[in-house]
């Protein structure tokens, strides 16, 4: 190349320059050619897949039409103008219409205002109004004669407004749905449903009355019969009529819930009295079932409520029943709650836990059906018609409340029912004392009359509780209070059994039982003896066994554990069932008693739940802690082995009498003072005796307050608020003309508990004959001749 | 406060004039500030004849590039055209640097390569441009600008997927210094007073075809099944693919509905195993899919809407502009409309670069008003600063 110049040279540069300028050509050619490949792709794609959209488009748009075309519900498209677009086949049809393009763009209001029937309740407005669109969906019912035929039917009118893009309304659909069938069956239902319920209420009546006669004579012919196989047909009677009278119960108030006739009896109750009647017959029902039953009630509730009782007592009772009925062991709680809602309006809630068969998830839906039972294979031996909590949830929703639950199978279930009531007064309640409502005859599985006790203690308010607890056995009680006394009347008398205290002065229980079982015959050798012991010890049981004791009940005496002594020492030929004794008068007046370091309810609980006991026992303990205080004083001075056994046997006796009267906190510094004694740490007592005595005293001076304020208090009720009496029986004559059954028993139950003169017992009496008998007239006479004897 | 400033040349064989005609127009002797670098981009074949190693060994700082398809700036536009860009200021100040291939150790790779970029700078980035390589495999777009976020703490990335004009995007180069890498993510960080405004346009909703394709079975960014069928099948029923053969369907944007409610563009990049296809970010298995209908109207709408942001910003003093390969495929053999558009808004009001993107990043503002970075496709963007 470089060898070439002149022409040749120019000629190899015009050739490198075109090769250079059809490379660059070619390299042009290359990038419009891809560009064209790009280009062609893209449009290729495109075009195919815009191709197969339009099909689609197409088959989306014939489905649309087949589907209006075939709709039996008519449907109608208005534009922005409320003029028809767009309406279906059905509509066309139905007005005689051959062609759309005849309504095309007519407005509907114009077109649709002559079917309406103007009496319909709420008309929209783009039926009544050319040109005007309702803005918001809606759903009505309305009745248009379609065609002009003569015939009105129902029709649901759903509107829904259509949006364009920018959000403004474009149009609106309307889609008629032709409900007359519906309506017609819906009606007739309704008819049919209000004539049973009528017809159920009136029977109410005449059900009710010779139920209750059944179930009264039962109860009658129970006190007189004296065969015990004819008693127990009697009681199968009475028993099957209170189930029949219950069942007739639900369906009556189920009818009236379905009627809507549910009427609330709205008036002043007192908050304390409900829980009482509650937690008593949850208590019945509980029977010998192995279940502890706790409750914890918010002593903030307010005292006087205005609401139905009867009705809360209800739910109340049919929850707590089916916790009983569907536990077998383990434990029931109760629970009371309140919240202020506003000015005069509480809520109450109450749950009730239990740890019974529980609700499997899958029957959770049907629990407050009508007529539904659950778990069945499980429940198939309870009773129930299954309209009680359908009942009781509808109950609470009549309070403004409502039943809701959650449980788990074979775990337990918890049950939660919420009702409002009006607040008659904002004065709590106070803590509310389990004791009221224990019922010794509840705890009492047989009575043993003529099995005679000899009790033997030094402390005279324990002797007392021990008599209180042994009294519903019905035994002949005879007591000692000390060693000395009670071998000489063993000696003397031939007992069945004695209960021994252990620490005495003087002749303590160990030797006691030595020197009786020393006494020749067979009979002294074989006597049943019961230490009683506050030393609840280990060892403390192989100790008294060798020492001439039998068995062993620790102090303070639980009643569970003294019939498991009664069952175990006498024979089962001598036992029987227990009757049923009268409440006692006086149990339900100490519900909001306080006396500073005394658990008030363990010591009622204790004296056997009578309150006139525990005020007795509360007045022994004052003489007999005074007695001690001072010997304490005494003895302490001496300070030899023989006053520290004597300092020993005081402490000890004064710390199981303060725990039977419930001051724990004196019982366990008596304790404490007594072990001092027996390590002989002279120095300990020393130091706390003092004290010890100074809050002895306090406890005294406490409880002498209390007894003093508490006798002046029953005397001024007295004379304050009226004769109590005259109260109840007026509240019962009310009861009586409305014939309110279950308001009629538990006045007569209070009646009970506020009237003691012989004479009006009598009355009594024979007014309860009246109701159990259904005699509700002649009650109601019974009971105004009653209060007219005020005024005489 | 940067300087920028814009050449161009379409000499591709005659390396010396092509430096000569890029610098001439630079000016830098009496433009040039005390910071600059440079970014190019360029048709692929300017790479082959040594042109642009030519113009970066000549410029007096670092630059970064990548291929494109076509490119503008004011005064120039087209396919076979290479665009030099020069970032320029004595307060503001700039790095270049390359990572290492990333088609393994991607987190730890762009890692090293933010560290790179932050050690040659007195301060953390305000911004960060990237150039990244198209690898179309199933590390999808996302990962790596999650990959630099994670990075630089959150720093605007602000940049592109490198392309080509070629449909089946071979011969895709990112650049460093003028060495090409086909799998380097090239960046370059500024730092100082600088407050860039980013502009990424939209698909309108009543573009969006409302009919939904559910993915029912997809790994990462590569999708198996759609409706319960192959992805392939599916795609030729209704006709975005035919005889598994997907080129076009770049002018079909896919929409997808995240599980946060927004929603993000994905294009479909290639068919694996015969049966699934390829995304180019990720697609959650059980996701809603929508089609987008995108013409020419959509392309200069939306492209219209950047620009009238543009117009409204007036502390603009520069712009860097890209859009997605996707639009001009849609343009067809009007593949010049968008560039006219942009050079009849922008071309004596402010120096820009325009260049076409496999991929845009570009950082946008979440429900909190936080600036929040994010990969896109079948948008223009820019950052204007």
């Amino acid at each position: 190349m470089d060898e070439f110049t002149g022409p040749a040279e120019e000629a190899w540069e015009q050739v490198a320059a075109l090769n250079l300028q059809i490379k660059k050509l070619k390299r042009e050619l290359d990038m419009v050619k891809n560009t064209f490949v790009l280009a062609e792709a893209s449009h290729r794609t495109r075009a195919r897949y815009y191709s197969m959209l339009e099909l689609e488009k197409s088959r989306q748009e014939g489905y649309l039409d087949m589907l209006l075309k075939n709709s039996v519900d008519i449907i109608v498209l208005l534009n922005d103008d409320a003029r028809f677009v767009y309406c279906s086949e059905a509509f066309l049809q139905l007005a005689g219409i051959s062609n759309f393009e005849i309504i095309n763009g007519l407005s509907f209001a114009d077109v649709f205002g002559p079917y309406l029937d103007m009496s319909s309740k709420e008309i929209p407005k783009v039926f009544l109004t050319p040109g005007v669109i309702d803005e918001n969906a809606m759903q009505i019912d309305v009745r248009l004669d379609i065609g002009n035929r003569g015939e009105f039917r129902h029709y649901s009118a759903h509107l829904t407004p259509m949006s364009a893009a920018s959000g403004e309304i474009s149009g609106l659909m309307v889609l008629l749905h032709d409900t007359t069938e519906i309506t017609r069956n819906r009606d007739m239902a309704e008819n049919a449903n209000r004539a049973k319920s009528r017809f159920l209420a009136a029977m109410s009546h005449e059900i009710r009355t010779p139920m209750n006669a059944i179930i009264g004579m039962s109860e009658l012919a129970q006190r007189e019969y004296g065969n015990p196989e004819g008693l127990e047909y009697i009681s199968g009677i009475k028993t099957a009529g209170a189930n029949l009278l219950s069942i007739i119960n639900d369906i009556l108030d189920f009818s009236k819930i379905e009627s809507g006739s549910l009427d609330l009896h709205v008036a002043e109750y007192e908050t304390v009295s409900l829980f009482n009647d509650v937690l008593t017959i949850a208590n019945v029902r509980l029977q010998d079932k192995p279940i502890d039953f706790l409750s914890r009630i918010d002593p903030n509730i307010p005292a006087r409520m205005i609401g139905d009782e009867s009705r809360l007592r209800h739910v109340l009772i049919n929850l707590l029943s089916n916790a009983v009925k569907y536990t077998e062991r383990g434990v029931i709680e109760f629970f009371a709650d309140f919240e202020l809602l506003s000015e005069g309006e509480v809520g109450l809630t109450f749950s009730i836990a239990d740890t019974g068969i529980g609700i499997r998830q899958e029957d959770m839906g049907r629990l407050f059906g009508v007529f539904s039972r659950v778990n069945m294979n499980r429940s198939k031996q309870t009773e129930g018609t299954g309209l009680g909590l359908v009942i009781t949830r509808q109950f609470c929703r009549a309070m403004g409340g409502d039943v809701t639950v959650s449980s788990e199978c074979d775990v337990g279930s918890v049950f939660t029912a919420t009702v409002r009531q009006r607040c008659a007064s904002y004065t709590p309640m106070g803590t509310f004392n389990r004791a009221i409502v224990c019922e010794p005859t509840s705890k009492v599985r047989f009575t043993a009359p003529g099995w005679r006790v000899l009790i033997v203690d030094d402390v005279a308010s324990n002797l007392k509780v021990c008599e209180g607890l042994l009294a519903p056995y019905c035994m002949d009680v005879e007591t000692a209070d000390s060693g000395e006394e009670a071998v000489e009347l063993v000696r003397a008398r031939r007992y069945d059994m004695v209960l021994m205290d252990h620490m005495m002065p003087g002749v303590d229980g160990l030797e006691a039982v030595a020197r009786i079982r020393e006494m020749p015959d067979e009979y002294f050798r074989k006597l049943p003896i019961v230490a009683l012991t506050a030393n609840a010890i280990v060892g403390m049981k192989e100790m008294f066994l060798q020492n001439g004791f039998d068995d062993y009940l620790s102090k303070p005496i639980e009643l569970r554990r003294l019939n498991e002594i009664m069952e175990r020492w006498i024979p089962p030929q001598i036992r029987q069932k227990p009757k049923k004794i009268q409440a006692r008068p006086e149990s339900f007046e100490l519900s909001s008693v306080r006396i500073e370091d005394i658990d008030v309810a363990l010591g009622m609980e204790r004296a056997g739940g009578s309150a006139s006991a525990y005020r007795e026992i509360l007045t022994l303990f004052c003489e007999d802690a005074a007695a001690r205080a001072a010997l304490l004083r005494v003895i302490f001075r001496d300070q030899d082995d023989a006053a520290v056994n004597l300092f020993i046997t005081h402490t000890h006796a004064l710390k199981s009498a303060s725990a039977n009267i419930g001051a724990l906190k004196l019982s366990q510094f008596a304790a404490r003072l007594e072990a001092f004694g027996q390590a002989q740490d002279i120095q300990a007592i020393h130091e706390d005796l003092l004290h010890f005595l100074g809050t002895l005293r306090l406890t005294m001076s406490r409880i002498r307050v209390f007894l003093e304020e508490d006798a002046a208090s029953r005397n001024t009720e007295e004379q304050m608020t009226g004769n109590p009496e005259e109260n109840v029986l007026r509240a019962l004559q009310k009861a009586l003309a409305e014939e309110t059954v279950g308001e009629v028993d538990a006045l007569l139950v209070k009646l009970k508990s506020v009237t003691t003169a012989p004479q009006k017992m009598e009355k009594l009496s024979r007014i309860e004959k009246c109701v159990l008998l259904s005699e509700f007239e002649e009650a109601q006479r019974q009971v105004e001749s009653w209060i007219a004897s005020y005024t005489v | 406060m940067i300087r920028m400033l814009t050449a161009y040349t379409r000499e591709l064989d005659d390396v010396d004039a092509a430096v000569a005609e890029v610098l001439g127009q630079l000016n830098l002797e009496e433009k040039l500030l005390k910071n600059s670098v440079g970014i190019m981009t360029f048709y692929g074949d300017f790479l082959e004849t040594g042109v642009v190693k030519a113009i970066s060994d000549a410029l007096p700082c670092d630059s970064i590039g990548g291929t494109t398809s076509n490119a503008s700036l004011p005064g120039a536009m087209g396919a076979l055209i290479l665009t030099l860009t020069v970032l320029t200021s004595d307060d503001v100040s700039f790095k270049a640097a390359v990572s290492a291939p990333l088609d393994t150790h991607l987190d730890s790779r762009i890692r090293d390569l933010y560290e790179d970029v932050v050690s040659g700078l007195l301060e953390a980035p305000s911004l960060l441009l990237a150039i990244a390589p198209f690898m179309a495999t199933d590390c999808g777009d996302d990962e790596i600008i999650d990959a630099l976020d994670a990075a630089s703490g959150g720093a605007s990335i602000f940049g592109t997927f490198a392309i080509t004009h070629k449909i089946d995007f071979s011969g895709v180069y990112t650049c460093f210094n003028g060495k090409p890498y086909s799998d380097a993510l090239a960046l370059v960080g500024i730092a100082g007073d600088i407050a860039p405004q980013f502009y990424v346009s939209t698909i309108a909703e009543n573009r969006i075809i409302t009919q939904k394709i559910v993915i029912t079975e997809s790994s990462k960014n590569c999708v198996m099944k759609i409706n319960g069928i192959d992805a392939v099948k599916h795609l030729e029923a209704i006709g975005l693919i035919e005889g598994g053969n997907i080129e076009g369907i770049n002018a079909i944007p896919f929409v997808l509905t995240m599980p946060d409610g927004s929603c993000v563009t994905r294009v479909a990049q290639k068919v694996v195993d015969r049966r699934g296809i390829l995304f180019s970010g990720a697609m959650p298995q059980g996701s809603n899919v929508r089609l987008a209908n995108c013409d020419e109207a959509f392309v200069s709408e939306s492209t219209g809407q950047v620009l009238s942001s543009l117009a409204a910003n007036h502390d603009a003093r520069n712009m860097l502009c890209f859009s997605c390969i996707g639009r001009k495929w849609i343009l067809g053999v009007k593949g010049d409309n968008e560039m006219r558009q942009v050079a009849k808004r922008l071309d004596s009001v402010v120096p820009y670069m325009l260049a076409y993107s496999g991929g845009e990043f570009c950082p946008v503002k979440n429900a909190r008003g936080e600036l929040v970075n994010h990969c896109h496709h079948f948008t223009f963007i820019a950052c204007a600063f």
